[in-house]
């Protein structure tokens, strides 16, 4: 048990993760990530549905038949999805204005249906919901690095705008690095998101490649040991 | 064997070039245009092009070690060399250091390094450079230096560098304004117009200027305005320097280092398109001439769009990459928004040669062979 969900956590937030290695939900990805504030605003509300949506598609799966159950889930993300909406519109109205368009885009969100496909439709519920959160906040953690990356190169400023989710006390979680007419204008501008983007999966993959490697050499190493006594 | 009888077999490398010959050859035809721009800019692009150098060297040789390769290759061919002085030559003479370092960085590592090196990158890396610059930082990479005479000696290399690094610079500016009041050609200049001259010594490029006419205004009205005073400075200075870039490309021409099919298509093409914008409508376009003679026309003709490496190598399809980054060229130019069109319609360009290659046909081997068409 414990196993499986560190499996799910451990898949959602570097093996599998949805950002960074299955490279889905591009289009969020790229146009939200201007600022780490926006970035993180729709990574929560990603979380929320991908955590719920999993969780009820999970909980529904046996009554579903085969051939209908694609137009099932997306009656239930973008239930989902209308109610994080509107909380959003009711609790954080400046954040909603911002990011607008992109919250109701979350329907369209390729890692939410496929995680329900993938991994809802064949677990049980608290293992569909694990996943969903897990997934959810490797995306987030994805958009968040991204836009922080951007946000800092583009306008040298890191969490401006906060108090735009988490109200008055976010105001003085901005960080100045330098002044913003210094800032490198092309982080924020699209072509800067597709850099950010190559660029950290490079990282990942040279951190992936130079684990494993020592990982297979100590194994090779462990094996020649075996051979030689 | 007898001079008319010629065997064509299996391909034969008839040049002896190597890629550091054709560099280093390609960075001395640029010589005489560097003398040009000192002369009429002052020492800042010498300076810009010092530091791009050691940017770009510096960065590759570092990237080379990162990779586990041999570093020789950066010295023996020369190709980050070339990329630094192209750059130089494009950027402004008095940007600030930390920027021409950022463009060079960007242009070896991400544009050329990422793709994996000499010869596999997909643009062009100066202009690639060039155009990350232009859109970070839009207000110091439209404000060129204005032509002057004896600029050399009115931006010394001691008040370009102390501008460049920030280090004293509104002394440096103060001092050249001062030289620039008393300078003797300006008696020669109607009074009323001085104050014009000695209110500044940078700007907006002439492009720019007559971008922001267009559409409100009369394009004809300003340059008729801009004719008859000191800007003839400025035309002297874009006339002789383009003429030193033509100098070069018909020196690289002859050696037989870049495709003459290239700029002579691009040239054309450009010519005719323009042409036909300026007649249709007088008063919102730049003539052809303005359009061959400003900005880097000439220059990317035969130095950027030739780069062997982002161009297409078949002669058929020569033709059709520089008629389309032609077009390109005019409509960025006439109707876009950036006023030097040649980087943006270059990378553009770069992206379609691989199709164009694809699209072209080769001449089958053996097939239609003649004496003349040896090396097609």
């Amino acid at each position: 048990m414990m196993e499986k969900i560190f499996e799910i956590f451990k898949d959602g937030l570097w093996n599998k993760n949805p950002g960074l290695v299955q490279l889905l939900g591009l289009c969020p990805l790229l146009a939200v990530t201007s600022t780490a504030a926006n970035a993180l605003g729709l990574g929560i509300a990603t979380i929320a549905v991908l955590t719920v949506s999993n969780f009820l598609i999970s909980a529904v799966r046996h009554l579903l038949k085969a051939e209908v159950r694609i137009i099932i889930y997306v009656i239930i993300i973008a239930s989902v999805v209308t109610c994080v909406q509107l909380c959003m519109q009711a609790y954080t109205a400046e954040l909603y204005a911002t990011l607008g368009l992109y919250i109701s885009l979350i329907v369209t969100n390729c890692i939410i249906i496929a995680r329900a496909e993938i991994f809802a439709s064949r677990n049980s519920v608290l293992f569909s919901a694990l996943d969903g959160f897990a997934n959810g906040l490797g995306f987030t953690l994805v958009l968040l690095l991204i836009g922080g990356v951007r946000e800092i190169i583009g306008q040298g400023t890191l969490f401006a705008g906060m108090e735009q989710l988490v109200g008055e006390a976010g105001s003085s979680m901005k960080i100045t690095f330098f002044s913003a007419d210094k800032g490198l204008l092309i982080a924020i501008l699209p072509p800067g998101a597709f850099i950010t983007l190559g660029m950290l999966v490079a990282v990942k993959n040279f951190m992936d490649n130079r684990l494993f490697v020592k990982v297979t050499s100590k194994k090779r190493d462990a094996e020649t040991t075996i051979v030689n006594e | 064997m007898s001079g008319n009888l010629i065997l064509e077999s299996a391909p034969h490398d008839l040049s002896v070039s190597t890629t550091g010959k054709v560099m280093r050859t390609l960075i001395l035809t640029l010589i005489p245009a560097l003398i040009a721009t000192t002369w009429f800019y002052g020492f800042g692009t010498l300076i810009t092009t010092l530091i791009t150098i050691v940017s770009c060297v510096g960065s590759e040789a570092l990237w080379l070690k990162l990779r586990k390769r041999r570093i020789a290759p950066v010295w023996r061919d020369c190709s980050a060399l070339t990329t630094a002085v192209l750059l130089g030559l494009t950027l402004p003479p008095l940007l600030p250091w930390y920027l021409s370092v950022i463009g060079s960085v960007f242009a070896i590592i991400v544009v050329k390094q990422v793709y994996g090196g000499l010869g596999q990158n997909l643009f062009n890396p100066a202009m690639a450079g060039f155009v990350f610059l232009l859109i970070s930082c839009p207000l110091p990479m439209t404000t060129y230096v204005d032509a002057m005479p004896d600029a050399y000696k009115i931006i010394t290399p001691g008040r370009a560098a102390a501008i460049i690094f920030d280090v004293n610079s509104a002394e440096a500016e103060k001092a050249i304004n001062q030289d620039l009041g008393t300078a003797d050609y300006l008696k020669r200049i109607h009074e009323a117009e001085r104050s014009v001259i000695a209110d500044g010594f940078t700007g907006s490029t002439f492009l720019v200027d007559a971008k922001h006419e267009q559409p409100e205004k009369n394009v004809k009205v300003f340059v008729e305005a801009k004719a008859s005073d000191f800007i003839f400075y400025g035309l002297l200075a874009k006339v002789v320097i383009a003429g030193c870039f033509l100098l070069g490309g018909i020196l690289l021409i002859v050696k037989d280092i870049i495709d003459w099919r290239i700029p002579l298509s691009f040239l054309g093409v450009s010519t005719v398109l323009t042409a036909a914008f300026y007649f249709a409508a007088p008063e919102l376009y730049l003539s052809p001439w303005h359009h061959l003679v400003y900005g880097a026309t000439v220059f990317g003709a035969f130095y950027i769009m030739t780069d062997p490496v982002t161009a297409v190598s078949k002669p058929s399809a020569a033709w059709i990459f520089g008629g389309v980054i032609a077009v390109l060229f005019v409509i960025i130019r006439n109707l876009g928004g950036y006023p030097d069109a040649v980087a943006f319609s270059v990378l553009l360009g770069n992206a379609c040669a691989p199709l164009i290659s694809i699209m072209t046909r080769r001449r089958e081997f053996g097939q239609g062979f003649k004496p003349e068409n040896i090396n097609d």
